[in-house]
């Protein structure tokens, strides 16, 4: 399954808006699931120096992702897919 | 109530309910609707002690197939919901959200299908959140809570009670804000639950009067659901102790439940 980030800036987000967010994105990949599309959420990295928010996502396309995020009303710059690597693989 | 997934089946139901309205967002009345059915089993919540019949809120617990040709996003209110409830959470000692905390967030401040929530209930917010903290496991845990003061009625025509035989789908509950919540318990009518409360009996004390036409008792047109008026209450306090009991009104059913 593909892998993609959602990029998002969040200036003043708080925590209790990133757990509501999260919240909201679970649920709605449970939703989109039910109705057949596999798209799931990752992990999520916040960057506080420039309140950027990167969330990764796996799916089967990066429509199916922004669809999901914007079921979730959580806004983002754009979506883009990714290569994996970790240490295991180099 | 306390099971973090229930989160997903409450959210779920919401999403359901948005849907069969043909809805393209999410509201918070939905989420109530979802959060209701998600903790409750065959339509009833159990608050030790005091239980709350979804069905007379007019949330059948028996959901038709979802329509998945609609798909409904999350409305800005809604949203802030999540983000409240994350706030309880935090304050309730962090971990996954549950759908207590949603619950708890819907009240602050309550949207109008909440305050015909607590109209059944004859809760305010202060005693929907001890409801609510009643069922937490924990400390509290195995332990009654004491029984929660009943607040004044919601005011409103004894006819608004008649509305409650219609409530066939959830558009009563999860439809317009603001709209007339039809089931709504006028100021003289009390559910048997309100009427123990007020009289400080159990709940089954109270259906032995009724049974024994001691209590008079009405039950909606075409529902199950049960009246009783305040001012037969008073009366039955109003009898001196020994003094011959006046006959009453029964239920017209065969029917000795509720």
């Amino acid at each position: 399954m593909p892998l993609y980030v959602a990029i998002r800036t969040l200036p003043g987000v708080t925590p209790d808006v990133l757990a509501g967010a999260g919240a909201r994105v679970k649920t709605c990949a449970a939703g989109m699931q039910s109705e057949g599309t596999e798209v799931r959420w990752l992990r999520s990295f916040f960057l506080p120096a420039s309140s950027q928010t990167h969330c990764y996502f796996e799916g089967p396309s990066a429509q199916a992702v922004e669809e999901l995020n914007q079921r979730a009303g959580v806004p983002f710059e754009h979506v883009v897919e990714v290569a994996e690597m970790t240490p295991e693989t180099v | 109530m306390y099971d973090p997934d229930r989160v997903l089946t409450g959210a779920m139901h919401a999403m359901e309910i948005a849907r069969r309205h043909g809805a393209a967002q999410i509201e918070p009345q939905d989420l109530l609707a979802g959060m209701l059915l998600a903790v409750a089993r065959f339509g009833i919540i159990d608050f030790r002690g005091q239980a709350l019949d979804l069905a007379e809120l007019g949330l059948p617990f028996d959901l038709p197939l979802p329509d998945i040709t609609v798909r409904p996003h999350y409305s800005a209110a809604a949203a802030e919901v999540f983000t409240r409830a994350a706030r309880i959470c935090r304050g309730d000692g962090g971990g996954p959200l549950r759908p207590l905390h949603l619950l708890v967030a819907l009240g602050e401040p309550a949207t109008a299908p909440m305050q015909r929530v607590w109209a059944v209930l004859g809760v305010d917010a202060a005693g929907w959140r001890r409801l609510l903290a009643g069922i937490e496991p924990g400390e509290g845990a195995g332990r009654s809570l004491p029984p929660v003061s009943p607040r004044p009625r919601v005011r409103g025509p004894v006819a608004r009670a008649a509305g409650a035989t219609d409530l066939s789908d959830l558009s009563d509950l999860s439809g317009t804000p603001g709209h007339p919540l039809p089931g709504t318990v006028g100021n003289d009518l009390l559910s048997p639950e309100q009427a123990a409360s007020e009289l400080g009996v159990h709940i089954q004390t109270l259906r032995g009067y009724i049974r024994r036409g001691k209590l008079a008792a009405f039950r909606l047109a075409g529902a199950r659901a049960i009246r009783i008026r305040r001012s037969d209450l008073q009366a039955l306090l109003a009898q001196p102790i020994g003094a011959p009991r006046t006959p009453a009104h029964r239920v017209p059913s065969t029917q000795h439940q509720e």
